[in-house]
């Protein structure tokens, strides 16, 4: 059964097949061919992984990021930061990290932030001197932030399969994702000092004022939202309605960018891409309704209790196991066939399952970036239409600064658990 | 030999023709999925603001979204089908080319083709039986075949989609010829 469920999958995958149809064909044959499960329990399952009115918040999410990215909001982001890093060597560089990072804050989708970025700053990175294999890399890897910080896709899902708090969860993620972006700060400023890359522009506090000015209604939309999330104003699933309407009267009304018509048109852009994620959380959740009963978790954890490990060999294992499926699978499908495997392990060693979100949602946004096949390499390739080679040697030094970031993450669970303890 | 250039010919106008049908009925569900997007967007939003505000709540609110979800999510998966966009791990596709190209998606369709059917299967077995049986949603008291029936319909939909790329793909691949793909 698990040589069904993990042999075909893994060539279909390889092959390029759909992540939903790879799952679907494992699982449709385990239970029509292998399993004495009637038929109709494919049914039922599939609908129950849809029938959650907490996933809701993903397609909310996803609209207002898609909003952000053809209002013109993301532009005013990028524009704002980078009035702010004027001075700083590797000043594009910093900028891109910084752009990510508030636009994380605004979308919970990666890929929608990392094609908002690559559009934008590919040519202007190459052009002052980062080259093209680093640009790229910078921007694949500046992506994987925003699924770190809140609010977050990954967490949503985590939250959902592993039975967590999805606030607490958005709070947890504030300093890890922080902490990525600085390192990756400090990295694009050593290499611009290496390789004397000019500085763009200068400081300009007019210029700085001016800029934020325009971003504001933008800047002030993470507020909002997590403000209204820590307030009790709204659950995270309300939030995500409230930064759509906050994003379509912006749009709309205040920076006047949309229509109607493109308001729409944004609307079914966002439901195409939450279709593409909903249908893999409605099949991996057959994938881990059978792994469950046919008993995988239970044994996986007899054996892992059996090796006796420790807090930090277990995490240590989950670090390289993660890695290695990030590499591979997309966090939204890792996560939900994963978690509900390596949760009960983690409390099992005493790691507390919050923390233990957040390193598994660093991983898979390591992942993201992380070669042969993460997201957003597709993502840069389809913008800058380099060779995948380039953007697969450019993301290296990134892969180490992340997993540098990672082993701080992991081994520090005050940085993930700190700001959450009020809540 | 004229004969056969003029079938290769009315083949390929019938394959242009049923590709601009296929576009238009896809640009419809597009703006669709849309204007149900913005539904639930209104929905959500009405519903927490009386809620919290005006000390109302929208009954079955959560229910009515949570279903056009359900239908949006099937609906969404048969474009995305149609047009090569769901999310998978492309980099043996994004090398290959001609007749390599066909054969790689000619093992997607054939696997989708597959899958969905079993999927169609399944669900055909639930939703006559909740259709016999008559259960209601608590909140709405709507039909639950209704949102059931959105796995019948998109798994059949999804099938049928399959089986259309699935003949394509075929046809360019004996061919030998690039058939009109999504993107490329």
């Amino acid at each position: 059964m698990s040589a069904v469920l993990t042999a075909l999958p893994a060539g279909l995958l390889v092959l390029g097949t759909p992540i939903f149809v790879v799952f679907l064909a494992g699982v449709a044959f385990a239970i029509f061919f292998v399993l004495p499960t009637p038929p109709i329990a494919l049914h039922q399952v599939l609908f129950g992984g849809l029938d959650n009115y907490a996933l809701l918040a993903i397609p909310f999410f996803i609209f207002a990021g898609e909003l952000m990215g053809t209002s013109g909001i993301a532009a005013r982001l990028i524009a704002w930061v980078l009035a702010l890093v004027g001075r700083v060597p590797g000043s594009l560089g910093v900028a891109t990290v910084g752009a990510s990072t508030v636009m994380g804050a605004i979308s919970g989708s990666s890929v929608a932030a990392v094609a908002a970025l690559s559009k934008t700053l590919y040519p202007d990175l190459e052009r002052s001197g980062y080259g093209q294999a680093r640009s790229a890399g910078l921007l694949a890897s500046s992506g994987a932030i925003d699924i770190v910080v809140p609010p977050s896709i990954a967490m949503i899902l985590y939250g959902l399969a592993a039975e967590q708090s999805i606030p607490r969860l958005f709070m947890a993620g504030v300093l890890p994702g922080l902490l990525i972006a600085l390192m990756m700060c400090a990295f694009v400023v050593a290499v611009a000092i290496v390789l004397r890359i000019p500085v763009v522009g200068r400081f300009d506090a007019g210029v700085a004022l001016r800029a934020t000015r325009h971003a504001a209604a933008a800047l002030f939309m993470p507020v909002f939202v997590l403000g209204g999330i820590y307030q009790g104003w709204f659950s995270p699933t309300e939030a995500g309605g409230f930064a759509c309407l906050y994003a379509i009267v912006v749009a709309r009304f205040v920076y006047r960018t949309m229509g109607w018509a493109d308001i729409v048109r944004a609307a079914g852009n966002a439901a195409m891409l939450s279709a593409r994620i909903l249908i893999i959380v409605a099949v991996a959740g057959v994938v881990t309704w059978l792994l469950t009963t046919q008993g995988v978790p239970q044994a996986v954890v007899a054996w892992i209790e059996a090796l006796q490990l420790d807090a930090f060999a277990f995490l240590l294992s989950v670090n390289i196991l993660l890695l290695v499926v990030g590499c591979f699978l997309d966090p939204t499908s890792a996560i939900l066939v994963l978690a509900p495997l390596l949760v009960p392990l983690a409390v099992s060693v005493g790691v507390d399952p919050i923390h233990f979100g957040i390193v598994m949602t660093v991983n898979l946004a390591i992942g993201m970036f992380t070669p042969p096949f993460g997201l957003n390499l597709f993502v840069v390739q389809s913008a800058t239409g380099l060779p995948a080679h380039t953007i697969y040697r450019g993301v290296l030094p990134f892969v180490g600064v992340q997993i540098a970031a990672l082993i701080i993450i992991t081994y520090v669970p005050a940085l993930s658990l700190a700001l959450g303890q009020s809540l | 030999m004229h004969g056969s250039a003029e079938q290769v010919r009315n083949r390929g106008d019938l394959m242009q023709g049923l590709l601009a049908a296929a576009n238009a009925v896809a640009g419809a569900v597009h703006w669709v999925l849309g204007l149900a997007m913005l539904a639930i967007v209104a929905i959500n939003v009405v519903n927490a603001t009386g809620r919290y505000l005006l000390g109302f709540s929208m009954t079955g609110a959560d229910e009515l979204m949570v279903y056009t979800m359900v239908w949006v999510v099937m609906a969404g998966a048969v474009l995305s089908l149609a047009s090569r966009d769901h999310i998978g791990v492309n980099l043996v596709p994004s090398y290959a080319t001609g007749r390599t190209l066909h054969l790689v998606h000619a093992v997607h369709d054939l696997t989708a083709l597959l899958s969905c059917a079993l999927a169609t299967y399944a669900s055909w077995g639930f939703v006559t039986r909740i259709a016999a049986i008559g259960p209601r949603s608590m909140g709405l008291g709507l039909p639950m075949v209704i949102p059931h029936a959105a796995l019948l319909a998109g798994f059949a939909a999804l099938t049928l989609t399959a089986l259309a790329l699935l003949l394509r793909d075929a046809d360019a691949w004996s061919r030998s010829a690039p058939s009109a793909e999504p993107g490329r």
